[in-house]
């Protein structure tokens, strides 16, 4: 072994030693800490609105549906990586729908009840609150499918939908997820767990990236030195591992009907019975994708627009992954501002 | 007292160690290559040892005065973590001194047998040897950082601090993986039919189950565990009903896998003869056929499993092996035009890339999906009748059962939907709209 390794390996050390004195100082770690209103509750879903200094300039408020992977603290992070924080600044005025955490008493929650009964509660809410017929809708990856999903089976209550990282054609061989899910007995998966922990997701999710983890791991000793740089890490570690349980029942349909059977392209998905149909979204849509998104790839997100019946659709392409759209540099200089702007265009 | 922590110093100490070694190991050389006389070794000896003495004490003494000093400021619900962190502390200070003991009796066998010629050949192996010593005494106090965790009331600290550490460990075993690479490589003395016996399999193993701890073989140990902690609750059921069937079994079970025959037959078996009195409380009359119909249809899927399993592993290994042959001589042909080699952590980020690559392939191929789907079913089929046992096990205590629970979270779940439309019906949305005025008020004068 010679000298050079030797050093190499004790400074390893080293820094590890550094890195002690600055996590140990470190009482907590806060995301999601725009201050929000909690406005209404359906069953165990709570509905926030985001506080406003001054009035809104785009008069119609935007209900924010994330997914039920994950949680909605993502997109307010930090308060300079906020895309929240950034609508706010650009005169909107914004709700979001938190689902919580699925307990055992959830289990039978189905993908109807989350669009027919929550969202839709949601959606009547500010409607009525507002005094308005139509409210703005964005939804976020599988919050985007559900908002999908809800536009064209109630498509009077919506007056624009922004649809983020969205999976909607799921016969794609572009992403992992999309591969595996194929060759998942999910009958089995939630029979034997009811609700499907957010662990075994999160370990699928890892895998995607399989180094990705050591990667990561590997920098942080470089970024204990600047207490900024390691609280980003830690905020960014705190909403990974926030990861809800999966409502067992939602969680098999949107697996057999949407991954193996990729029934909302074919127009074959049933909602309380009701067949959705991807022409009966006739609003504007602004669909945004990542073009480097690993778990839900460019193709699984832009056929949409072939498939819905609005005229005045758009694509909006972003430069980054799945969570750097919300979370990077770039993102707070461009997502807000497009989505600001072609909703003060449509909002009259 | 010094104003560093007691990491800064323990690594401080590291390097004083290593420096002795390498100071010695200089020496050594020089003494080979002028071909000095067995004496002049023994000395040179007598000043390591000496210093690598004094070293040791040194670092013993500040160890219990750095650890309090360092974590006076403790609250007390973390004292009984600074107090097992003390003694693991204590314990690795322990196996530093063995180590240096190891290499005195090894100082003292080279010394006593080697002849001039013995001196050459044998001298810098030995040194090497030591070498090791060190490296293992290195690795005991960074897995003892783990404990440091206890000191966080922040969870995401916490995960932070394991994972980095558990990275770092896996970095340290890349670096004991590459440097005789890179060191024949310095010397220009790679030979492509002699590098097999630079790869050392069980620290490449170590190494990838760090890195991949999500896939790696205590992640399945820990169910086959559970497996067989069911088991042992089960097969202690009921001895009346099974003793016939329990003597047989290791003799039925013969026909399954290799692999489960090694463990889970004579431990089932021996399960079974324990009979613990208090579990055979649990009778309940009637469920035997069931029972024994899911227990053997747990052995049956549990030996299925350990196969998959194996052929899972195999995989995993395999392409992390293939990656390392790919890396290698990928990284030869760049120091042979020239490529700067000497930044360990640059040359770790190309073994991270190369990996990446290498597993993303194998998870997009059709036959790890299909693998990786038959598993997981394997293994919560093993649990679905894992449980059926319980409920038959558990039917007649005063505990309610899991099927009971899901017929009581069913009737929950209709009665909150009805309850929900029933107030709509009621209430309509007046006393909503009431509660939204009052908070878009207070959301305007915010």
């Amino acid at each position: 072994m010679n000298e050079k390794v030797i050093k190499d390996l004790a400074e390893a050390g080293a820094k590890m030693a550094k890195g002690y004195d600055n996590l140990v100082n470190v009482d907590s770690v806060e995301i999601g800490t725009t201050p929000k209103e909690l406005v209404h509750t359906v069953d165990k879903v709570k509905l926030y609105r985001y506080v406003r200094n001054t009035p809104a300039t785009i008069k119609t408020p935007l209900i924010i549906s994330y997914a039920l992977v994950n949680r909605y603290e993502m997109m307010d992070l930090q308060p300079d990586r906020s895309f929240i924080a950034n609508l706010l600044q650009l005169g909107l005025d914004v709700y979001v729908i938190d689902w919580g955490y699925p307990t055992k008493a959830d289990r039978y929650l189905t993908l109807s009840d989350y669009v027919n009964w929550y969202i839709n509660d949601v959606v009547d809410f500010v409607r009525k609150s507002h005094g308005i017929d139509k409210v703005n809708l964005l939804g976020v990856c599988q919050g985007g499918t559900l908002s999908i999903i809800y536009s064209a089976l109630h498509p009077e209550k919506i007056k624009n939908l922004i649809t983020t990282v969205t999976p909607v054609d799921f016969s794609t061989n572009d992403g992992l997820l999309f591969r595996w899910s194929r060759k998942l007995n999910i009958d089995r998966i939630v029979d034997v767990h009811r609700n499907v922990p957010g662990e075994f997701l999160n370990n699928g999710f890892g895998m995607l990236k399989p180094m990705m983890k050591v990667n990561k791991f590997n920098s942080l000793p470089d970024l204990l030195d600047d207490k900024d740089k390691m609280m980003n890490f830690l905020r960014m570690e705190k909403w990974i591992n926030d990861s809800p349980d999966q409502a067992g029942e939602c969680f098999r349909q949107f697996i057999k009907d949407l991954y193996q059977e990729n029934k909302l392209v074919k127009g074959e998905l049933e909602v309380d019975g009701v067949k959705v149909k991807l022409k009966n979204v006739t609003m504007p849509v602004l669909n945004i994708y990542a073009t480097e998104d690993h778990l839900v790839p460019p193709a699984a997100t832009i056929p949409l627009n072939d498939h819905i019946g609005s005229k005045d659709h758009e694509l909006y392409k972003f430069p980054g992954g799945h969570i750097g759209v919300f979370v990077g540099n770039r993102s707070q200089k461009e997502l807000a501002p497009a989505v600001a702007k072609w909703l003060m265009n449509r909002d009259k | 007292m010094s104003n560093k922590n007691f990491f800064e110093n323990w690594m401080e100490t590291q390097q004083e160690f290593m420096n002795n070694w390498m100071e010695t190991s200089k020496k050594m050389q020089d003494a080979i290559a002028a071909g000095k006389t067995p004496e002049e070794g023994t000395k040179i000896y007598n000043e390591w040892l000496n210093k690598q003495n004094e070293l040791t004490r040194k670092a013993a003494e500040t160890t219990t005065g750095q650890v309090t000093e360092a974590f006076k400021s403790v609250n007390d619900k973390q004292k009984s973590g600074v107090e097992e962190w003390s003694a693991k502390m204590s314990e690795w200070m322990k196996q530093q001194q063995d180590s240096y003991n190891k290499m005195n009796d090894m100082f003292r066998n080279w010394s006593s047998s080697f002849t001039g010629n013995s001196w050459m050949n044998d001298g810098m192996k030995q040194m090497e040897q030591m070498r090791n010593q060190w490296m293992n005494a290195f690795n005991q106090p960074t897995n003892s950082f783990a404990p440091f965790m206890n000191f966080w009331n922040d969870a995401t600290t916490k995960n932070a601090w394991f994972d980095m550490n558990n990275m770092n460990q896996g970095y340290a075993r890349f670096v004991e993986m590459w440097q005789p690479f890179a060191q024949a490589m310095t010397k220009n003395n790679v030979q492509w039919d002699q590098l097999n016996q630079y790869f050392r399999p069980e620290m490449f193993k170590d190494m990838l189950d760090k890195n991949m701890a999500f896939l790696s073989p205590n992640f399945f140990n820990e169910q086959m565990q559970q497996i067989n902690h069911w088991n042992d609750m089960a097969n202690n059921y009921n001895r009346h009903a099974y003793e016939q069937w329990v003597n047989a079994m290791p003799e039925n079970m013969r026909g399954y896998l290799p692999q489960y025959n090694s463990f889970a037959a004579p431990n089932t078996a021996n399960y079974f003869q324990k009979m613990i009195l208090p579990v055979i409380r649990l009778v309940n009359p009637g469920k035997e056929t069931e029972v024994q119909e899911n227990m053997a249809a747990v052995a049956e899927k549990a030996g299925i499993a350990v196969n998959k399993i194996y052929q899972f592993q195999q995989h995993l290994y395999n392409t992390g092996t293939k990656a390392w042959e790919s890396f290698i001589t990928e990284n030869y042909e760049l120091f042979k035009n020239g490529t700067d080699m000497s930044n360990t952590q640059e040359v770790y980020k190309k073994w991270i890339a190369t990996a990446e690559e290498a597993y993303t392939r194998l998870f997009q191929s059709d036959a790890y999906s299909a693998l990786q789907g038959e598993l997981l079913d394997l293994q919560l089929e093993i649990k679905q009748h894992n449980d059926k046992v319980a409920e038959a096990m558990m039917q007649n205590l005063p505990v309610v059962l899991r099927s009971e629970a899901d017929d009581l979270y069913a009737t929950i779940y209709e009665l909150r939907k009805r309850v929900y439309a029933l107030e709509k019906q009621l209430n309509g949305d007046a006393v909503e709209a009431k509660e939204v005025k009052a908070s878009k008020k207070k959301a305007a004068t915010a």
